[in-house]
């Protein structure tokens, strides 16, 4: 009977039999065991709610059934019973539990905390995980590289882990990097001790010349002077002259072999005169020298001084670049030029000569002293550049900045 | 009629030598010897010489400087040991008069004084005034104009870029390597200060080089 009457008020509507197929077999059986309220009223009834008068209104109206959830737990439906006459007289008010949207409720709020929780794991784990792959590496990293750069020693390495990823391929590139600061930093040390050595053999070669000269030249010269001047003592007067002659003219050649011995060393005209006329004599001597006709330009150069150590790089950098063409280049000419231009002294010196190979001449047991006169230049904060290749001649030229005070008339 | 001098030498032993040479000269008459430069302007100021010898490398103020500050007051004989034109034109142009070699006999020493003392030039063998024109000529800066510091080399390349010819065919040209070519290109152009063909061109055709 109940379950007759369900069906009855749920069969009026499209809703009520989806919902009916929906249900399983169970709950149709707790369906059939609902006892449900039915009330009973005369509309004239004063005490009725105000909802039972909305839903009277609406019925009233001509719709033949009304529903109406009142709250969370129950739907009530309404509809109007014919008296005798055929006339609405009676409000049937049947209030129905609300099963499936208890249910509905309880599920979207299961699903809500489930939802919220399993964000919240989500997130967690998210962080955790990105925590231990990127963060704690990089902080890792952060130490090691600070603790490196603190005690500025290229000789230690970031510690690798086993693991494939940007920051270990990072970490790999850092350990690259130290390895060649390390070993530029022993490549320039190694120059350095080269340079001294070098510096020192060229010294040490330098004092044996110098020794050997003033041994075997000027020694034996004096030591003839003074067996001249001793002879002349025991001579007869008229042969005396003659002798006294004879030492005089040695003297002289002694005077001007200690000068160019000075002179060797370092031309007083550089200090006493400026870079221009040490130039121009060591251009006079070169070509008396060697036989090769040196074509000397410069503009800008006429009675100024530089700074003491850019003329005696200058003046270094021309005697050993012609000393090179001399000795490697096979030419019978040279062209020379200098000049200082907007605070800047340029000397080319250019050849069409054997030319040689850079590169072979710049590293180390070259004999052309590329290293040594590079090194100068830089020194001055200039720039040496050497163009040349074998067959094709060579190019040099080294542009040294001058200090805006360092050009004085 | 005498002529006064100072003498103006740091080693002891050459003084000693020269006053000795001085003092056997009836026509000369030595008025004071120093040992620096600072002394020698005081005495020069001091005693107004005709003539003041002077050697040219003294420790602190060098014979050079000396001359400037004196060469008002007496003629200036520089004597050196520098046998180079620069030192002579350097001395002179500070004033000097004479200029004579430490080696050169002591009738050049006298001579040079005895010029000097007439106001005239005196330089001992071996300088001329034709050494020192030569000199002077060669350490004239060359005109200020950048197409001068180009290299034969690079001026050969001018020309042919000028002529339109790529770096590929001046190589071949001139059997040098392409690379070479662009070497030199590259510094002429910087030396002169071109930024492209075109300008390179019009400067070619203003100079003539290519018509």
């Amino acid at each position: 009977m109940v379950y007759d009457s369900e069906i009855w008020l749920v069969g009026k509507t499209a809703d009520g039999a989806l919902a009916h197929r929906w249900r399983d077999e169970d709950e149709s059986r707790q369906l059939s065991q609902l006892k449900l309220v039915i009330h009973l009223q005369p509309i004239s009834d004063a005490s009725l709610s105000d909802s039972d008068r909305y839903a009277l209104a609406v019925l009233q109206n001509g719709q033949p059934t009304y529903f109406s959830s009142q709250n969370a737990f129950t739907t009530t439906g309404y509809a109007l019973i014919q008296d005798i006459k055929g006339e609405s007289s009676i409000l049937m008010t049947l209030q129905i539990p609300r099963v499936s949207y208890q249910k509905g409720q309880l599920l979207s709020n299961y699903l809500l905390i489930i939802m919220v929780a399993g964000g919240s794991i989500f997130a967690i784990m998210t962080w955790l995980l990105i925590s231990s792959l990127v963060l704690s590496p990089l902080l890792r990293l952060n130490r090691e590289v600070a603790a490196i750069t603190t005690s500025a020693d290229a000789s230690q390495r970031l510690s690798l882990s086993s693991r494939r990823d940007e920051l270990e391929q990072l970490s790999r590139n850092i350990n690259g990097m130290l390895t060649a600061l390390e070993q530029a930093q022993a490549q320039v040390r190694e120059d350095e001790n080269r340079l001294a050595q070098l510096t020192g053999e060229v010294q040490e070669a330098e004092r044996r010349h110098l020794a050997q000269e003033l041994h075997d030249e000027i020694g034996q010269a004096l030591t003839g002077l003074r067996l001249m001047l001793v002879r002349a003592e025991e001579l007869p007067v008229i042969q005396q002259k003659t002798q006294l002659k004879q030492a005089q003219s040695l003297l002289n050649d002694l005077v001007e072999q200690v000068r160019q011995l000075s002179l060797n060393l370092r031309p007083t005209m550089l200090d006493d005169l400026g870079l221009l006329p040490a130039l121009l004599w060591h251009v006079e001597r070169f070509q008396s020298q060697t036989g090769i006709t040196v074509d000397f330009t410069h503009a800008g150069l006429e009675s100024l001084r530089f700074p003491q150590d850019i003329e005696t790089a200058a003046y270094r950098l021309v005697q050993e670049a012609l000393t090179n063409v001399a000795r490697h280049a096979c030419v019978q000419q040279v062209s020379l030029s200098v000049w200082c231009r907007d605070n800047k002294l340029t000397i080319q010196v250019e050849d069409e000569g054997n030319g040689f190979d850079v590169p072979s001449a710049l590293s180390r047991g070259s004999t052309r002293g590329l290293p040594g006169m590079r090194q100068r230049v830089q020194f001055l904060k200039g720039k040496l550049t050497i163009d040349s290749a074998i067959g094709e001649g060579t190019r040099l030229l080294a542009e040294i900045p001058i200090p805006p005070t360092g050009v004085s008339p | 009629m005498t002529i006064s001098i100072v003498l103006v030498e740091d080693h002891t032993v050459v003084r000693q030598g020269l006053r000795t040479l001085l003092d056997s000269q009836p026509e000369i008459d030595v008025v004071g010897e120093a040992a620096s430069g600072a002394e020698a302007l005081e005495l020069v100021d001091r005693f107004h010489p005709q003539v003041t010898i002077l050697d040219l490398m003294m420790p602190g103020m060098s014979g050079f400087e000396v001359t400037t500050r004196i060469q008002d007051l007496t003629q200036v004989v520089i004597l050196s040991m520098h046998a180079s034109e620069a030192y002579v034109v350097e001395a002179l142009r500070r004033g000097a008069k004479g200029y004579v070699l430490k080696d050169a006999s002591s009738e050049e020493l006298i001579a040079a004084i005895k010029a000097a003392a007439l106001g005239q030039r005196y330089l001992s063998a071996p300088f001329s005034d034709q050494g020192l024109a030569s000199y002077i000529e060669k350490a004239k800066s060359s005109p200020a104009d950048p197409y001068e510091t180009l290299t034969r080399r690079e001026r050969e390349i001018f020309k042919l870029v000028a002529e339109g010819l790529s770096s590929q065919e001046i190589s071949a040209a001139l059997s040098i390597s392409p690379r070479t070519v662009e070497v030199h290109r590259a510094n002429l152009m910087h030396k002169l200060g071109l930024e492209n063909s075109s300008d390179l061109i019009r400067l070619a055709l203003r100079r003539g080089i290519i018509t």
